[in-house]
């Protein structure tokens, strides 16, 4: 049977980008349909009318949302190129961790980027930290999945591509390769795979975007 | 299976704690309940949840598991007798997407008693919206899995003993909003593993009373959030001595006279 695949996206949303990153691994062909999240289409509103959120993958008319959740329904789905680990335990550990990298880790990384002076040096301490545990997880592999990229490696992605982002626009050091060699080591591999590269979206919008919510969130601060 | 160490570090009013204690009794598994004290952590729970300090923490032969819905699922793979989530994807990925709104009401819920005036409102009418679109997905359903009690009935249903709470710190009828979110809660309490693990209604009203008591803003504070109120409200302008006099009177319904009274001579210090 032709499986129709849809992805409903933002050319940005590093929660869309996982999705993206599993379909390409698991070599499936799919239609993107990109968003404008300040006039969402009505295909959006239909598919997702709880949340109203990117991304959406649409399978065969059947909608699932949530980037984590896309993610397991892929691999539950399509069995080639498996990403979660087999054994519960590990998979437990890598559901654990990747809500780790959404709730505490996005948010030290996302209070580095809109404050400044002593409050962004406790928010850079903050969030080193929190990428040492990130850090220990990976324990000499080369990705969290072991050899291959892996559902822990796609939940992570969006390090890999917005530290550097992030670190560039505040001009400081954040993953240091000296301080987080094994973290260092894994977003450069990371990047470099074939399958990743092809994805990133254009480097320099995103500075724009990022300084612009920089800016605009310092405003709000300085102002109340 | 036979000679499984289960352990569940957790505490008796916890709503994600009940999840954990619900699924290892559908699934009748014997396991070692120990009841934590959140202001003086076992050094056993820091071992095992060193990230986040919290429970619920199943531990399975010596090795920790965290999060309350990764714990369940963790379950729900172990031990295969009577499954918990559907075995179809579309199904399953639904099952998550809902579990996981579930916990909206967490947050929503708490500023009942942690917030007054017009966030304690905001938090209400979010609580009841979030309620509004369960009740929606539950439909004439008699659970949310279907025929069959499942992942999101498992998710949600501690929830149910939070309703009087909820009910009494909000001034309001849940019932009133979701009739059948109610219904569901009762036919779920005629299961063993639901009505023994979930708390007391009552007992959760009291734990809610004692950490609104911790947290209680001193009535000196009051008087000077009423003040910026009054002022606010008449945009800088000098209050009318009409005003004055209702943020003045304020405190001798509220304090004891003798404060009144060290307020007027010798100021807020």
């Amino acid at each position: 049977m032709a499986e129709e695949l849809k992805l409903f996206r933002t050319w940005s949303s590093p929660y869309s980008l996982r999705v993206v990153h599993a379909l390409k691994i698991k070599g499936l062909e799919y239609e993107t349909i990109f968003e404008d999240l300040s006039s969402k289409s009505a295909s959006l509103l239909q598919y997702n009318p709880v949340n109203k959120k990117v991304p959406v993958l649409v399978h065969n008319g059947k909608a699932i949302c949530e980037s984590l959740v896309i993610l397991e329904y892929i691999d539950e789905t399509w069995k080639q190129c498996p990403l979660l680990p087999r054994d519960p335990y590990e998979k437990a550990k890598a559901r654990f961790w990747a809500k780790f990298g959404d709730e505490k880790l996005s948010s030290s990384i996302w209070n580095v980027l809109i404050s400044q002076g002593k409050e962004q040096e406790e928010a850079i301490a903050a969030a080193v930290q929190n990428l040492k545990l990130i850090e220990e997880q990976l324990q000499e592999k080369k990705f969290f999945g072991g050899e291959k990229i892996g559902y822990l490696d796609i939940a992570f992605g969006w390090t890999a591509n917005l530290i550097s982002i992030l670190e560039e626009i505040i001009d400081l050091k954040l993953v240091d390769e000296e301080k987080l060699p094994l973290l260092s080591a894994w977003m450069q591999n990371f990047s470099d795979d074939p399958v990743i590269k092809q994805c990133w979206p254009p480097r320099d919008k995103l500075v724009v975007k990022f300084q612009a919510m920089r800016e605009s969130n310092l405003k709000t601060v300085l102002s109340q | 299976m036979v000679n499984d160490e289960v352990v569940l570090l957790d505490t008796y009013v916890s709503m994600f704690g009940m999840r954990v204690r619900i699924a290892l009794a559908e699934k009748g598994i014997p396991f070692e309940y120990r009841e934590e004290n959140l202001r003086n952590k076992s050094p056993l729970l820091l071992e095992m949840n060193p990230v986040y300090k919290k429970i619920p923490v199943l531990i399975h032969n010596g090795k920790p598991i965290c999060e309350s819905l990764i714990i369940v699922q963790y379950i729900d793979v172990v031990w295969k007798d009577r499954p918990l989530l559907p075995s179809d994807p579309y199904q399953r990925a639904q099952a998550r997407f809902w579990a996981d709104y579930v916990d909206k009401i967490f947050f929503a819920g708490r500023k009942l008693w942690t917030m007054k005036g017009e966030e304690k409102e905001s938090g209400k009418k979010e609580l009841i919206e979030y309620l509004q679109v369960l009740e929606g997905e539950l439909g004439n359903k008699p659970y949310f899995g279907g025929e069959i009690f499942g992942f999101v009935d498992v998710a949600f249903v501690p929830y149910y003993c939070w309703f009087y709470a909820y009910e009494t710190c909000g001034n309001f009828s849940i019932e009133q909003y979701c009739p059948k979110l109610i219904a569901w809660g009762k036919r779920c309490m005629e299961r063993e593993s639901v009505s023994n693990s979930l708390a007391d209604p009552h007992k959760i009203y009291e734990f809610v009373q004692l950490m609104k008591k911790r947290s209680k803003q001193d009535p000196i504070t009051e008087l000077e959030h009423r003040k910026k109120v009054v002022s606010d409200h008449f945009n800088g302008q000098v209050c009318t001595i009409a005003m004055l006099l209702v943020v003045s009177l304020w405190p001798l319904f509220t304090l004891p006279l003798w404060e009144v009274m060290r307020l007027i001579f010798v100021g807020r210090h």
